[in-house]
């Protein structure tokens, strides 16, 4: 027997309220899933390409999500699969890869140290408020304009692996505070 | 941290090497490291990579390009659902994602209807070929220098290299008149422009009068004028191209591989998926010659902007006024044999490399003149540096252009005491800090680059 013909209006009404559902799913999931995503892929400006196609992906099969079960441990079994992926491109463009097992591992202990995880990022509010201007400055050159780093070192009279040390310092001494305030 | 005792000291150096410049070297290390037992070294990674994107986070809300593009994509989100007083910003910014391309289109629409922050660095220029004339009014870039968001550049001679992005590379050939709306996004109004787009470049997208490009993934070709509208070939990849309607929308979607071309005409509505008209690879092929597979001329490195065959590179024959030009030689050259360097090293003859000639001859008139600083990044690890007279001579009949003319003298190549040349960053990297003396006017380097590197 044939079905019967669905009013456009409805079938729009439906699509509506899944984008809906999709979206309200995955606001609950999406700043863990962000950070997942950078824990798998490193790098920041890859990570949010692959983020991206990750959300694509989750809403391309959200048909195939079965409701009653974790709308989180399905959305992190794609996007594992698809920082798979992007090492897998990366190998084959770079030679680079980080291997199934060191994944696997990155993976496991993401989710072991989510709740070390959530701790931390209060606390790192607080040491990121008292990091002084010329350091916000630096980071949000580096991080939000993303100015060339070359460009950084030749505004700052200075070289490009000095620029990179002054990243990585900024990182330990939000890393130091982050330990005093733990202990 | 490295203050972490348990924790091998090159796992800090590797976590900030593979985060901030996704090092092949550090990569590997880290991947050595987890594979071994403990946790200890996954948890320091965690731990680095969280940092580093609370400070993303951080700068990424304080800002007024946040607020910008929370913007851009509200309007999109709006458009695709009546109810959104309930979502966070994150909600917006992962509806705009659901369907990439069309999103693409979307915003690209929206934001010429909203008010641009102040502007905001998108690329940086990486080349700029010897003998480019600039036409814009905003006057001449020159390597390095930071392209702002709706930067036109527009040239009448000669060809620029620029970085709108991650993994995205173009090249405007003039005559050319173009505008870099933001990262990954350029607006080619006449001209042609050559794109190099790796996978975290994805997305990028062309616009003209007539079409909307948006990359897949590829090497891609644009070329726009009135008479024939604008016409695109893959010569790589693929690509998804779009005819624009008169009312700003987009209708008639090509997708298009390698080898494929198409034309497409707004005021027509013509799509032509036939060969197209403009004759891309005689275009194209100065700048292929010119650039061969290098990524990046930095300092005094420099490009020709034309075909380079059968140069006389004699003493005083091919003044280079302080720069140092690279110069593409053979490409995909197996040796006769193999080739024993004066520094110990052996080129295997079963190997095929892509040759390139660093060239700067400063004539006379000086006693001791500093030439400066620069580098040469090219697409893969480099072989060989061949920089004494006797290795240039040998090298000269195997990875020379035809026709090319070389000083038989012995002081071609470099002289320990002045000269520096190193290979540097991830093995793709040429430095050199170059000066010549009186009589000794010619300083010239071979680099050889093994063949069919596959692009980013």
């Amino acid at each position: 027997m044939l079905a019967e013909p669905v009013p456009i209006a409805d079938s729009q009404s439906r699509r509506s309220r899944r984008q809906e559902l999709f979206l309200d799913l995955l606001a609950e999931i999406t700043a863990d899933l962000e950070g997942y995503v950078r824990s798998l892929v490193l790098d920041r400006n890859d990570s949010d390409d692959v983020l991206q196609e990750v959300c694509v992906t989750l809403w391309g099969k959200f048909e195939e999500f079965e409701f009653g079960t974790s709308f989180r441990k399905w959305a992190f079994s794609i996007a594992f699969h698809k920082c798979r992926s992007f090492w897998r491109d990366r190998q084959r463009y770079r030679g680079v890869v980080l291997s199934d097992a060191a994944l696997s591992k990155l993976s496991l202990l993401h989710e072991a140290s989510r709740e070390i995880d959530e701790i931390e990022n209060r606390l790192l509010d607080e040491c990121l408020k008292r990091l002084g201007t010329s350091d916000r400055k630096f980071v949000r050159r580096i991080y939000f304009e993303q100015a060339a780093v070359a460009a950084v070192a030749k505004d700052e009279g200075t070289t490009s692996n000095a620029v990179y040390l002054k990243l990585s310092r900024l990182r330990k001494k939000l890393a130091r505070c982050l330990d005093r305030r733990l202990t | 941290m490295s203050d972490t005792p348990d924790v091998p000291p090159t796992l800090s150096d590797a976590v900030d090497a593979a985060i901030d410049r996704g090092e092949t070297a550090a990569i590997a290390t880290i991947d050595e490291l987890l594979k071994r037992p403990g946790t200890e070294a996954g948890l320091e990674i965690l731990r680095t990579v969280r940092i580093d994107a609370k400070l993303v986070r951080s700068v990424r809300d304080e800002s007024d390009h946040a607020l910008a593009r929370r913007l851009l994509v509200d309007d999109a989100v709006s458009r695709r659902s009546p109810s959104k007083a309930r979502r966070t910003g994150r909600q917006r910014l992962t509806a705009a994602a659901l369907t990439a391309s069309a999103a693409v289109a979307l915003l690209i629409s929206v934001a010429s209807l909203l008010p641009r922050p102040a502007a905001a660095s998108v690329g940086r220029v990486v080349a700029v070929a010897e003998g480019t004339v600039w036409a814009d009014g905003a006057g001449p870039l020159g390597v390095d220098d930071a392209i702002d968001a709706d930067r036109v550049i527009e040239l009448t001679e000669g060809f620029v290299t620029v970085e709108v992005g991650r993994d995205v590379s173009i090249d405007l050939v003039g005559p050319v008149r173009a505008r870099i709306d933001a990262e990954r996004i350029v607006r080619l109004d006449e001209g042609l422009l050559a794109g190099v787009v790796g996978p975290a470049g994805r997305g990028f997208t062309v616009t003209t009068e007539d079409a909307t490009v948006v990359d897949l993934g590829t090497r891609f070709q644009v070329h726009k004028d009135r008479a024939s509208g604008t016409q695109v070939r893959v010569t790589s990849g693929r690509v998804e191209a779009t005819l624009r309607r008169d009312d700003g929308g987009d209708a008639k979607v090509l997708d298009l591989v390698a080898g494929e071309s198409a034309r497409f005409d707004a005021t027509t509505g013509l799509v032509d998926g036939l060969e197209a008209l403009f004759d891309f690879e005689t275009a194209y092929a100065p700048v292929e010659g010119a650039k061969g597979d290098v990524r990046r001329f930095a300092g005094a490195a420099k490009p020709l902007s034309g075909p380079v065959v059968g140069l006389d590179f004699r003493s005083r024959a091919f003044l280079t006024r302080g720069k140092v030009f690279v110069i593409p030689e053979r490409r995909g050259v197996k040796p006769d044999g193999p080739v024993a360097l004066s520094d110990g090293t052996t080129l295997p003859a079963d190997a095929a490399y892509d040759s390139y000639l660093l060239h700067c001859d400063l004539g006379d008139g000086f006693d001791v003149e500093a030439i400066g600083e620069g580098s040469v990044t090219f697409g893969g690890p480099i072989a060989a540096l061949i920089v004494t007279a006797d290795d240039l001579v040998a090298t000269d009949a195997a990875f020379a252009t035809a026709g090319s003319r070389f000083e038989p003298g012995a002081f071609r190549g470099l002289e320990p005491d002045a000269d520096v040349v190193e290979v540097s960053g991830s093995g793709e990297v040429v430095t050199f800090d170059l000066s010549v003396q009186a009589g000794r006017s010619l300083d010239q380097v071979r680099v050889l680059v093994p063949a069919e590197t596959v692009p980013f």
